[in-house]
């Protein structure tokens, strides 16, 4: 067990003082309910730091991460934050998508001979 | 682009559709309950519905009796949101047919807007009679 646990408590107060670090290290918590705490933190907060972090987890393969980063980009609410929650996606489905995409995309059609 | 009703007693569920589907033209109003937003449904028009499954008040189930059963409920598309697609409710509830999709949490948005969009055209098409 570590000597400091990461509580729901812990994670209010971080918010509190704007640490970002914390907080993001938090949303890779086991506990859920901390895991949420550090969302509506990290949103409350927005900021550079935060949008970064976002934009790196949005095609994660892990759901409950890019459930966690559309949670954030929503409290920020700002046209950057939409613009990230638009490419929150699995990014199994992204790519199924680009194939169709340029499947049915003529250009992309090799010139018969 | 639509009119349309998100509901949910998680707030920052609905302050996330919200602001997404804001930023993208629609015309998003609120209801933090079930009662919330039946009476919301009630007194507006919408083109369609986000209801969560699961709330203390009203079940989303009842939201889609209340939609569907209304003057414009024909008119209406109604997605159902829910945490659990292997809820025993789910599967056995009589009226589920009534619902056009459901999204299961958590859900990436660019899924659930592929959705609405698909939905809204559909019911478009429906209304013009096209």
């Amino acid at each position: 067990m570590p000597l400091f646990e990461t509580t729901v408590g812990r994670v209010e107060k971080w918010t509190k003082q704007g640490d970002v670090k914390n907080l993001l290290k938090a949303l890779k918590s086991d506990n859920g309910a901390v895991q949420q705490a550090a969302a509506e933190g990290l949103g409350k907060l927005g900021g550079n730091e935060v949008l970064d972090h976002c934009r790196s987890m949005a095609n994660n393969p892990d759901q409950r991460q890019r459930w966690l980063v559309s949670l954030i980009l929503g409290a920020i609410a700002t046209p950057p934050a939409m613009e990230i929650l638009a490419s929150v996606e699995d990014p199994s489905d992204k790519m199924t998508r680009l194939i169709a995409k340029k499947t049915m995309d003529p250009r992309s059609k090799k010139p018969e001979v | 682009m639509s009119r349309m009703l998100v509901i949910d007693d998680d707030p920052s569920i609905v302050q996330m559709l919200r602001a997404y589907f804001t930023a993208k033209g629609h015309n998003v109003t609120v209801a933090r309950g079930g009662k919330e937003g039946i009476a919301k449904y009630n007194s507006g028009v919408f083109d369609i519905v986000l209801t969560d499954l699961m709330m203390p008040d009203v079940i989303g189930f009842q939201v889609i009796d209340a939609v569907k059963t209304s003057k414009n409920g024909a008119r209406t598309a109604v997605i159902l949101v829910t945490a659990d697609k292997d809820d025993p409710d789910l599967s056995s509830y009589k009226r589920l047919e009534e619902q056009d999709a459901t999204v299961v949490k958590p859900f990436d948005i660019p899924a659930l807007e592929r959705k609405v969009n698909s939905l809204l055209k559909a019911y478009a098409r429906d209304n013009t009679g096209r």
